[in-house]
């Protein structure tokens, strides 16, 4: 345990010096959080696949296995260290954002989302943020970091934004308001464990540098 | 005392190249030359040991731990200089320090000025600003600083400049004096391991061709140089290797007594050095 909330720390260090992208990437997401909720599931699933998944994917492309090749820790430490920084961001961002676009609601005037909808909207943000992690992660963690991009990129444009946009946004809160919500939360965590399983087993049989 | 290193029939299959080592022991408090040329299988051999890389065969204990499962035990005893640290280039030297401290319990922070100072490093530096003599020793302060008990090092003086690669050898030497560190140490220059190296293993196309004390190895062979005149084909395969040309031969021989029988005083004798032995070994094995 000490040594995945080490790994946690080292990843949040490394996002501040990796590249003014990931530093500039969170201010972003409080701004859009204010004015425009209505992009938040877009952006948490962008900015956690940056900073989460793309710690993971520098990794693999720079070399810097080699450096946690050298640390007295554990290889299933090392992915579940990857799957808990992903998970910390994502609720961090999503507690924060939340607030922030409760305030913006009523600050502004609505041709937005109202703050009723906020919940659905932010518990949306985490099932696909989730999701998108579950199936991104093995998928890198077998096929390496340039592969797995290409996959990330995929997945990224080509499903979530494209059944995000317009009016299916509404569609898909409105159904999500008349739905169990906490199942469907505890379902999208419950595949993200399931993943990090799968992770851990391509893991532990592959050569990591 | 247990050996640091213990490998038992271990074999590893990366595309077309096979690494198969049947028995190698690093002995515990001394330096260890691990010599191959380029492509032997010294790093390969190195990750396996480190676990980046799992075997297809065979077992590996490290400081008295299986390297795959208990591995990560035993690295908070292993200070490791590899050919890419994976260092994140834009990060200062002090906070790489900073994350890499609380995962060693015996990490030193007074150790870690000093051989900063040492070496003339400025802790606010960033990685990538570094040159590669500097990022070396900055990767050997790292695996120094939280006292280990056996230091891995893969070629870390390939390409530096002499004064350089003296610094960080007598720092090894250094370690050693202080510490009870057990030193394995690959390298395709051998004259480094002329002088500091107490033990040899020789590597060449992923097999293992000799290991031994590098006193008892060097005491146990000599160069031969004599006319041709002097040669016959018993007499010639009875060296490891042989090079002639239009003024005589120079050999490699492990029976330094047979030579002296055999050729007696027509023959110039020397005692060889570990890169004319490495190099008549590798003769030997590509005929």
């Amino acid at each position: 345990m000490q040594n995945i909330i080490r790994l946690i720390k080292a990843d949040a260090t490394k996002i501040m010096s990796v590249s003014i992208i990931y530093q500039l990437f969170p201010i972003v997401a409080v701004i859009v959080a204010f004015f425009a909720p209505q992009a938040m599931p877009l952006v948490l699933v962008l900015m956690v696949y940056l900073l989460g998944y793309g710690l993971l994917s520098y990794d693999e492309n720079y070399h810097t296995q080699n450096y946690y090749a050298f640390l007295p820790i554990r290889r299933s430490e090392y992915v579940i260290g990857k799957y808990a920084f992903s998970l910390v961001l994502l609720v961090g961002s999503i507690v924060v954002c939340f607030a922030l676009s409760f305030l913006g609601g009523m600050m502004m005037d609505a041709d937005r989302i109202s703050n009723q909808q906020l919940p659905s909207l932010y518990a949306l943000s985490f099932i696909l943020t989730a999701l998108y992690l579950a199936i991104q992660y093995p998928f890198t963690m077998f096929l390496g970091g340039v592969k797995g991009r290409i996959v990330a990129l995929v997945f990224y444009m080509a499903v979530f934004s494209f059944a995000f946009s317009g009016d299916i946004l509404f569609i898909v809160l409105g159904w999500l308001q008349n739905s169990s919500l906490f199942l469907l939360l505890v379902a999208a965590l419950a595949l993200y464990f399931i993943s990090c399983i799968v992770a851990l087993n391509i893991y532990e049989k592959r050569d990591i540098a | 005392m247990p050996n640091s290193i213990e490998i038992t029939d271990l074999q590893k299959r990366l595309g077309h190249f096979v690494l198969s080592i049947d028995h190698l022991q690093v002995p515990t408090g001394f330096i260890t030359g691990f010599i191959g040329e380029n492509g032997a299988g010294k790093t390969t051999t190195i990750k396996l040991i480190l676990d980046m890389l799992r075997p297809n065969r065979g077992q590996i204990q490290v400081l008295g731990r299986d390297a795959q499962k208990d591995g990560s035990l035993a690295k908070a005893d292993i200070g490791y200089v590899g050919d890419d640290a994976g260092y994140w280039a834009s990060m200062r030297l002090r906070t790489i320090a900073n994350i890499t401290a609380p995962f060693f319990p015996r990490w030193d922070w007074a150790l870690f000025d000093k051989l900063l100072s040492r070496f003339r490093l400025d802790p606010k530096a960033k990685y990538i600003s570094l040159s590669k003599g500097m990022k070396k020793q900055f990767e050997l302060v790292i695996a120094l600083c939280h006292h280990p008990k056996l230091v891995i090092l893969d070629e870390p003086t390939a390409n530096l400049d002499p004064l350089v690669r003296r610094d960080i050898l007598d720092l090894l030497l250094e370690m050693m004096e202080k510490e009870e560190v057990t030193v394995f140490f690959s390298t395709h220059i051998t004259s480094d391991l002329d002088h500091a190296a107490d033990y040899i293993v020789f590597l060449h196309q992923g097999k293992m061709l000799l290991f031994g004390d590098k006193d008892t190895i060097i005491e146990g062979h000599r160069v031969v140089k004599g006319p041709a005149s002097l040669l016959s084909p018993g007499s010639e395969d009875k060296f490891i290797s042989i090079q002639k040309n239009s003024f005589g031969f120079e050999a490699l021989t492990d029976d330094p007594q047979w030579a002296l029988d055999t050729f007696g005083k027509e023959a110039i004798y020397e005692r060889p050095d570990i890169e004319q032995i490495f190099i008549g070994y590798t003769r030997k094995e590509d005929r």
